[in-house]
């Protein structure tokens, strides 16, 4: 809400300073959010002592001007007259950017320049300067009209905020000045004549006035309102105009004037038909639902009610008779049709907010006196429909309210403390009423009563409490524990972490083989209009990122959700990916990079360290990698790990993702196991495979055969090569005995081995290598 | 077999003299000393022998041993375990990497451990969420202008993005009695386009405490211990009146400015303050839908931006540079 000091300082007859007013009304929540200059600095009021026409220049005249100085203006303009205000940049000084020189037209020297509407942005175009209707000579311009404005920032519960008297009243509280507000106590009587106004729908239209004028002359208006409303982020239009935003800012109340010759046989508040449009001011068709609220005559809408007028029944400068519609409407159904409208309107924005109904009729006599005073305007007719306002009360406890902010008020200092909101206390026994003024829709329960309390007591005085009690169980968070430990893992094994958006590119989906993911409805752009199926693409992303910052090896992970279009709707995931020199910037120069049994290794290390036995990899195609397998534990998939495929990331790298959410389960509590008491007796054996013959099998086999006196079997040899047989490979595995009970003799263990090479020869066509 | 082993100690002898390094050393151990050794061969040999020179040999084999790994137990000591010939002590050591934990995590852990050493239980929920948990269950009405402050991401008409961490405290309210002490952090969206200083994609912690006579000084006694946890003793906070549909009364924290110390810079636009989250007590129809008594019990809750608090905290102008994950950034957390 815009706020042009100049007009707080007329309601509170006092010079106000903006730093003061900001610390002020923050106390109150009311937050200045910017604070601009508007008014040109060195513009000065003058006045035409004398007008000369130019010896030599015909279409230019000589002005002598009288500011707190005596100068003599070379001037273009035509809409001047002795005796006139105008305003004047003296020469020297800047003006829009620039500075203005002094001038010579042919011999006769211009001391400055006279302001049209169109250089201070009123106009797009103007044909002659400004001419005040009344000002001192020698003031200058920002003395006499506005020039701080302040915008404030208001919450949506506060309606009244959205006026100028709202936000005095509110600062009053703070500055302890009281404002000289316009009343809102009208008690006007219809004066009825045979025009037929009816109300169809009251819910949505409590109350509706209209207030007959005559003999309106639509002109443009005087400078300062059409100054005041650029000021305040209004368009100057005419003067009827004009005067209904004028006072809509100064009371919150929207007004809205109809040309009364273009009604047709009175007006009707009813919802829309089916079918029903019509053109606004803006010139935009409106399709219009039987939820709408409008304003019709006979033939058919006229206004879209709280929102925006049709341009059929506008004010133009032809109009004569004018309806001036003041009205309340229910704030919902405003909102709703305004939002499915996309329709945001001054009017509409105060609307739904809820006005003051007791300002419905009183707005609309001030526009009447202004009407007068501006247009010329007799009024001739008043027609006031539907309820007035009724005072609201709200029942309270001042034990309560001492409870819930830690106060420790008495009656009295509650009942004086609202008094400054011009809320009245009564007591009744127990408790206390409060009557609430009418412009205050936002106070509705006994919360909005302890919170204005406290606010006008101030924030920061209540007292610091440190609790009394300890507050119940405190429930434990395994998978944020869990969660945790695997990101401070990967961190110790040089994994930085990385925060990528769940937002991606449908299309990107789509490329990378995705066909089953969530799109969103309402999509900023074409780049996020898609929710991450994968947390790949985010550290592919990475990735490409930094390799192009000349960051060329890279371990980074994500710890984060991926989202599904059905139920359970998310999953959580780990995401982690390698790639590079596995030394970066070292001296020795063997030049090893990361391969795929780095990211391998890591991969296991990760279920090693949860304790998760039987992890099972499986070789699979997947879009975008080539060299993947697939992750299994106890049978269920978990995620895959590959090598990223070179159309996408130039360097390999290698890349995985296991879906952490559904590893917990398997996550066993640590329990002892007493260490060994007794020697392990170690065997080594190889065998000659085929190629194409999977390690894990042969180690389940070894596993399966060496019986629980085998505690640990592994591969520490692998051969391919000119040394062997094509075709074939040369496998050394180590086989670690222990029995928990007593050493193991060579003859139980050897029994063992040759079981064992006996079951892998027969199993595998493998051969037993002998040892040289 | 006497001869045998004089041999042995002469060879040994002659090759001792030529050892360099710990390297070669182990050869010579594995060599007479290793399971297939010298020694163990001629231990072997005394099989053939009788008794009497089992015993006489044998105890010669044995002494043997004995000198031999004396012998290069002794060389061992000698050499030290120092580095070989050759090596510059000097070089820089093999690089590796090492991990950073982003800031929004590191952040994310500052607040949650707060909180958790203040009793509060950690909870999380889902980052799809239907229209009654984000809006209608915290008293925002649908074509209420509040809605107005969260711009939200829609899937499908009642399923959307949840625009703050607040449906968390509805969802937990839902199936718990107070008392209830909960912290939430998680993902949150909005309507918002990716610039300088909004992201469509962002985080949030929310607490909220329901009990019987919780109250605004309790909370302010928090946000007070908050504020010195997490920015410091020097850092200096302000509350000040706000609206939040779900609260009342409503209220802002604003701390110091922590570069300036309040003095004004271009990090608190000269205000001295900077605004650091939303708090409140529990509105009563919140409680109500929840079906928990507002006669018998009151709350509070306050949630913050953790992009807000780790933009403060570590000078970041750009929120974009929170996503970009560019390694030159965090590297240095």
């Amino acid at each position: 809400m815009l706020v042009s000091i100049k007009w707080l300082e007329e309601i509170f007859c006092s010079r106000l300073d903006p730093e003061h007013l900001k610390k002020v009304s923050l106390g109150l929540g009311l937050e200045i959010e910017e604070q601009v200059h508007k008014a040109p600095e060195h513009i000065v009021i003058g006045e035409i002592m004398e007008i000369m026409p130019h010896k030599s220049m015909k279409n230019l005249s000589v002005l002598k001007v009288r500011t707190n100085k005596r100068l003599q203006i070379v001037t273009a303009a035509r809409n001047i007259k002795k005796g006139d205000l105008v305003l004047v940049v003296p020469a020297g000084k800047e003006f829009n950017g620039t500075i203005i020189k002094e001038r010579n037209f042919s011999g006769t020297i211009s001391q400055g320049v006279l302001t049209s509407e169109q250089e201070l942005g009123l106009e797009e175009e103007s044909t002659g300067v400004i001419v005040l209707e009344k000002g001192s000579p020698g003031k200058l311009f920002r003395e006499i009209f506005d020039d701080i404005i302040l915008d404030f920032s208001t919450f949506p519960n506060r309606g009244d905020w959205l006026s100028v008297q709202g936000i005095a009243r509110e600062l009053a509280v703070g500055l302890r000045i009281k404002p000289r507000l316009h009343s809102s106590n009208t008690n006007q009587v219809n004066k009825t004549g045979t025009f037929k106004i009816q109300i169809n729908d009251t819910r949505g239209c409590p109350r509706y006035t209209a207030r007959f004028f005559e003999n309106v002359e639509v002109r443009p208006s005087p400078f300062w309102l059409k100054w005041r409303l650029h000021c305040l982020g209004m368009k100057p239009i005419n003067n009827i105009v004009d005067i209904t935003n004028l006072v809509m800012l100064l009371t919150g109340q929207p007004l809205h004037p109809f040309d009364l010759d273009l009604i047709k046989k009175g007006i009707w508040i009813r919802r829309a038909r089916n079918g029903e449009c019509f053109m606004s001011l803006e010139g935009t068709r409106i399709e219009l639902k039987p939820e709408d609220l409008v304003i019709a005559d006979k033939q058919g809408p006229i206004a879209l009610a709280g929102i925006i007028g049709a341009r059929c029944s506008q004010i133009s400068s032809s109009t004569k008779k004018v309806l001036l519609e003041s009205a309340y409407f229910e704030p919902r159904s405003i909102s709703k049709t305004s939002r499915r409208l996309n329709l945001i309107t001054e009017a509409s924005m105060r609307f739904e907010r809820g006005v003051d109904l007791l300002m419905v009729d009183s707005a609309s006599k001030l526009s009447g006196k202004l009407f007068k005073k501006y247009a010329g305007a007799k009024e001739v007719q008043f027609i006031g429909l539907g309820k007035k306002a009724k005072k609201q009360t709200i029942s309270f406890s001042v034990k309560r309210l001492n409870e819930i902010l830690s106060l420790n008020l008495k009656n009295r200092e509650v009942r004086t403390l609202l008094s400054r909101l011009n809320i009245q206390v009564t007591a009744d026994k127990n408790r206390l009423l409060a009557r609430i003024p009418s412009y205050r829709n936002d106070l509705k329960i006994a919360e909005d009563i302890y919170e204005e309390v406290a606010r006008v007591y101030g924030y920061m005085k209540i007292p610091e409490t440190p609790p009394l009690r300890w507050s119940a169980q405190v429930e434990r968070n395994r998978v944020a524990e869990y969660e945790d430990e695997l990101r401070n893992f990967l961190l110790g094994q040089g994994f930085s972490e990385t925060y990528n958006l769940s937002l991606i590119s449908s299309q990107r989906l789509e490329n990378g083989g995705f066909k089953k993911f969530v799109r969103i409805k309402n999509p900023l752009n074409e780049r996020f209009d898609a929710l991450r199926p994968t947390l790949f693409f985010g550290l592919l992303d990475c990735v490409n990122f930094n390799r192009s910052k000349g960051n060329n090896s890279l371990k980074l992970f994500e710890i984060g959700n991926v989202l599904f279009p059905e139920a359970p709707y998310q999953e959580t995931r780990l995401g982690a990916v390698m790639g590079g020199p596995r030394h970066p910037r070292f001296w020795d120069k063997s030049d090893q990079r990361f391969d795929y049994y780095d990211a391998k290794g890591i991969c296991e290390a990760i279920f090693k360290h949860f304790h998760i036995p039987k992890v099972k990899f499986q070789l699979i195609k997947r879009e975008g990698f080539n060299l993947v397998v697939e992750i299994f534990i106890s049978g269920k998939s978990l995620g895959y790990l590959g090598c990223i495929d070179n159309k996408l990331c130039k360097e390999p790298f290698f890349y995985f993702e296991i879906a952490i959410e559904r590893l917990w389960s398997f996550v066993p509590e640590p329990f002892y196991i007493p260490t060994p008491k007794y020697p392990p007796s170690i065997r080594d054996l190889s065998f000659l495979v085929d190629d194409t013959t999977e390690v894990p099998e042969i180690i389940e086999l070894i596993t399966r055969v060496g019986g629980p006196i085998l505690e640990k079997v592994y591969l520490f040899d692998y051969y391919r090569g000119d040394r062997i047989p094509a075709g074939k490979k040369a496998l050394g595995f180590r086989l670690q005995f222990r029995a928990s009970d007593r050493t193991l003799t060579d003859n139980e263990v050897n029994g063992f081995i040759s079981k064992i090479a006996q079951n892998v020869v027969d199993k595998f066509k493998a051969s037993l290598r002998k040892k040289e | 077999m006497q001869r045998q082993i004089e041999q042995l100690k002469q060879e040994f002898e002659q090759v001792l003299t030529r050892i360099k390094d710990p390297d070669t050393l182990e050869q010579m151990r594995i060599k007479y000393l290793g399971r297939k050794g010298e020694i163990n061969r001629l231990f072997k040999e005394l099989a053939k022998l009788s008794i009497e020179e089992k015993r006489i040999f044998g105890n010669e084999l044995n002494k043997l041993k004995r000198i031999l790994s004396e012998r290069i137990e002794k060389i061992r000591a000698e050499m030290g375990s120092g580095p070989r010939p050759g090596y510059e002590p000097l070089l820089p050591g093999r690089t590796t990497h090492i991990g950073h934990q982003h800031p929004l995590s590191r952040v994310f852990k500052e607040i949650t451990t707060f909180f958790e050493h203040h009793g509060f239980a950690l909870k999380t929920g889902p980052e799809i969420e239907y229209d009654w948990y984000n809006f209608e269950a915290l008293n925002i009405p649908k074509h209420h202008p509040a809605r107005d402050m969260f711009s939200s991401l829609y899937i499908r008409k009642d399923l959307m993005l949840r625009s703050h961490t607040s449906p968390i405290q509805i969802r937990v309210m839902e199936k718990q009695r107070p008392p209830i002490k909960i912290i939430c952090p998680g993902r949150c969206y909005r309507y918002d386009p990716f610039d300088a200083s909004h992201s469509p994609v962002f985080h949030q912690v929310e607490a909220l405490y329901v009990d019987k006579g919780v109250s605004f000084g309790e909370l302010k006694w928090l946000l007070k211990e908050f504020v010195r946890y997490i920015f410091g003793p020097k850092t200096r906070y302000e509350l000040r009146p706000s609206y939040f549909p779900f609260t009342e009364p409503s209220g802002e924290l604003a701390i110091s400015c922590p570069v300036c110390g309040g003095d004004g810079c271009t990090v608190c636009g000269n205000s001295g303050w900077l605004e650091m989250l939303g708090c409140g007590m529990v509105h009563p129809q919140v409680l109500k839908n929840v079906k928990i008594s507002p006669q018998k019990y009151t709350g509070y809750a306050l949630g913050m931006g953790v992009e807000r608090v780790a933009m403060i905290k570590y000078v970041i102008d750009d929120i974009r540079i929170l996503y970009n994950n560019d390694l030159r950034f965090l590297e240095q957390f």
